[in-house]
């Protein structure tokens, strides 16, 4: 808990200074940033006569200052934060059997913080602090130093080291890693990547990993986008994939993949947001969408799996958007998708609403209901629905209230949830 | 009585979706702007020799938005100069155009004319400016590739690459593939910490829940995910496991009472998990779904798998028609054969 109060103040203590500064230096920088208070409350109904109260209280924050003192150079510092206002840990559980308690009532994560500096025309792009790298093979947050040099027209070369926040296996001690990515790109019609990490621990190479990586657009009606990604240490291919985008007509998208997955190694440890699976995994997908007068899409897609060991399966859908308003961001759409699977599978209808009722305000209906191939607790369907009101009295400031019903067999409950969002948005100078 | 609440939301959101239809048809009748017509012959007429108009006298200042002209002429604009303005057949449309975000009062007001940027070949030509109009001043804008400091809808660009960045249909699936080429692109919209909201060690809530008014966003784990988790976990594990570390089950069924580092017995292995040849059989499972040992038996293989399966105790860990053929210095092989 005291980890957490420390990690909060911290970062509220920047996020004030850094407006102090700010304000007080009008000329000097440009800031901008929000905050979002998210009380969330719901009761679950666990019997005839039992329920169960719960309430968190999230707050995100984040921050941003351009021009900090000098041309090119920013500071970014995100975090979030949640209080368990009301837990119930006399939740019976399974059979009757009380939960594990947590720890602690609450979590919190300082997500990124640090410093940037953009120069020489945008030649060159440092950073440095915790922030996310995201470069082919790499997709890490890291306290590192990142450096990005465009020495050439398309040329883009990208180094980066440091330490991991994190893994999947846990939190990293003591791990350090460096990596980076070379790239080209020709206008829009190409751009090839090559990358390579590594990770130690205790020393010793914990992953290393190879990557290359491509978009290729040869006319305006296609265009390709892929990956491979080997791992050095197992001397394998664990990840390739690739897929097409075909623009028949404006209006018009069909999209074609492959992609396969093959299995790791548990035993070493992996990239946060890798991809990672038991077995080999081969999908087949597709998707298209047709837009109608820019006022009706349709939509429709398809995967097909299989697998070394088990048999073959299937997920199809489609749905139907009406669109209207001036930015066409009002919308009424359903849609239908099918999962079929050897052992079990399920359908899923949905419907859903946004429509904005003025200059200020809005509304959004959500529902989904799904059917089960086969029965869990007796029950072969779930239901989740959502209704929100929203009100914008300002650009910056949103006030959005939200109910949710859902009846779940997974958990034996039904559930009542209400969501209270109330969003601030700031920003000057830019 | 959990039934009848069950039917009456549903009715409830059937009735909600019915009014929402017959609200949409009404809303879309009277959204149909007429379009635009003779526009540069009216241009013409009035920055001819003959006339010589300045454009502020016709586009003049809206009386609801200070600093805001108004693209198409209001009648009383025209009633300056013309004293029979109701019988020019010219009619007020209204500007559809919103898709870009610019304020004529701001460059107005830095001393910028009309014909500094709605330049054409001929004086009495007026043009949408394009981005040339627009580099004389924004050239570092237009070269890092800050389009949506101006174009706030990405699908009103008809631009070819760009078309990607729409986020329809499955974008969600596919946004990883862009992130890894084209970050700088991403923040044009998107601070990091929008990245982090989801891919941080723990996201806070999950992005369903925390946008629920962005209905179109194909967010994952909307509705009842929790009841249909079981069969996506089983039919594509590696999706899951782009986000959710391997902690992340054995978290969450602790809690709910299901794994075996619970203090309840409501979780056990099935009968014959350590009876060789049986269906259920450990080593089967674990070639099949090493990620469900492992979201509790997580000490790796060193503590876990090793505990057992040493020539010590008798237990070859190696499967039957096991061949070899993997160098000893497979960080596999080397976890026992040193």
């Amino acid at each position: 808990m005291k980890y957490l109060i420390a990690r909060n103040l911290f970062l509220l203590a920047i996020a004030v200074s850094l407006l102090a500064c700010a304000s007080t230096n009008a000329e000097a920088a440009d800031y901008y940033g929000g905050i979002t208070t998210l009380p969330y409350a719901f009761q679950t109904q666990t019997g005839a006569d039992d329920a169960v109260q719960h309430l968190f209280i999230y707050e995100y924050a984040d921050i941003h200052a351009e021009n900090f003192g000098a041309e090119g150079l920013s500071l970014h510092f995100a975090g979030w934060g949640r209080y368990d206002a009301k837990e119930s840990f006399d939740d019976p559980g399974v059979n009757g059997e009380e939960a594990q308690e947590p720890d602690q009532p609450g979590d919190a994560d300082l997500t990124s913080a640090y410093l940037r500096w953009r120069g020489i025309d945008g030649l060159v792009d440092v950073h440095l602090g915790r922030h996310f790298i995201s470069a082919g093979v790499t997709v890490e947050n890291m306290d590192c130093i990142d450096l990005i040099l465009k020495p050439f027209r398309g040329f883009a070369l990208q180094a980066f080291g440091g330490a991991p926040t994190f893994s999947k296996i846990g939190q990293r001690d003591g791990d350090l890693g460096a990596g980076g990515r070379a790239s080209y790109r020709y206008y829009q019609y190409l751009e090839l990547g090559a990358s390579y990490h590594y990770f130690l621990e205790d020393e010793e190479f914990d992953r290393q990993n190879i990557g290359g990586d491509f978009f290729i657009a040869p006319s305006q009606y296609l265009d390709l986008i892929g990956h491979v990604f080997y791992d050095v240490l197992f001397r394998e291919v664990y990840d390739a994939a690739a897929h097409m985008n075909f623009y028949v007509v404006t209006d018009m998208r069909i999209r074609g993949g492959y992609s396969r997955v093959m299995p790791q190694s548990y035993l070493g440890k992996m990239n946060y947001f890798s991809v990672f699976s038991a077995e080999t995994i081969d999908k087949i997908e597709g998707d298209l969408s047709y837009t109608f007068n820019r006022r009706v899409r349709v939509l429709g897609d398809y995967t097909h799996y299989s697998y070394d060991e088990a048999d073959d399966a299937e997920r199809l859908g489609g749905g139907l958007e009406i669109l209207w308003g001036v930015l066409r961001d009002n919308v009424l759409g359903g849609g239908y998708k099918r999962l079929d699977k050897d052992d079990n599978g399920y359908d899923a209808a949905r419907g859903y609403l946004f429509q904005n009722l003025g200059p200020k305000l809005h509304v959004a209906l959500n529902s989904t209901t799904y059917f089960l191939d086969e029965k869990i607790q007796n029950e072969d369907i779930a239901f989740d629905g959502d209704m929100s009101l929203g009100f914008k009295p300002t650009p910056r400031f949103i006030i959005q209230a939200t109910g949710r019903y859902r009846s779940t067999p997974f958990l034996v409950d039904d559930e009542v949830q209400g969501l209270l969002k109330i969003a601030y948005n700031v920003e000057r100078g830019l | 009585m959990r039934k009848i609440l069950h039917q009456s939301t549903l009715r409830f959101f059937l009735v909600a979706t019915g009014v929402a239809c017959a609200f949409l048809l009404v809303t879309v009748s009277l959204s149909d702007a007429k379009k635009g017509q003779g526009e540069k012959e009216i241009h013409a007429m009035h920055l001819g020799d003959s006339v010589e108009a300045e454009c502020t006298m016709c586009h003049v200042e809206k009386p609801k938005d200070k600093g805001v002209l108004s693209v198409f002429p209001m009648i009383a604009s025209c009633k300056n100069c013309h004293d029979d303005a109701g019988k020019l057949g010219y009619r007020q449309q209204k500007s559809k155009r919103r898709d870009i975000l610019f304020s004529h009062a701001d460059h107005i007001g830095i001393g910028k004319k009309c014909a500094d940027c709605h330049r054409g070949k001929e004086k009495t030509q007026v043009e949408i400016p394009d981005h040339d109009s627009c580099r004389a001043c924004h050239q570092k804008d237009l070269s890092e590739l800050r389009c949506v400091k101006c174009h706030i809808n990405w699908g009103a660009i008809d631009m070819k690459t760009l078309s990607s960045f729409t986020h329809e249909n499955d974008y969600l699936k596919r946004h990883a593939d862009f992130a890894r080429k084209s970050a700088a692109t991403c923040a044009q919209c998107h601070t990091e910490n929008y990245c982090l909201d989801c891919h941080a060690k723990h996201a806070g809530i999950k992005p369903g829940l925390k946008f629920p008014e962005k209905v179109r966003g194909n967010t994952i784990h909307r509705g009842d995910y929790i009841s249909v988790h079981k069969m996506e976990a089983r039919t594509d594990s590696s999706t899951c496991l782009k986000c959710h570390g391997v902690n992340a089950c054995q978290t969450c069924h602790a809690r709910r009472g299901l794994s075996a580092r619970s203090t309840t017995t409501a979780f056990t292995h099935p009968d014959g998990w350590v009876v060789p040849g049986s269906k259920n059989h450990h080593g089967v499972k674990a070639r099949q779904e090493i990620v469900s040992c492992a979201s509790c038996h997580n000490r790796g293989g060193k503590g876990d798998c090793r505990t057992c399966h040493t020539a010590a105790n008798g237990i070859n860990p190696h499967p039957k028609n096991f061949g070899g053929g993997l160098s000893k210095s497979h960080p596999m092989c080397a976890q026992c054969h040193k």
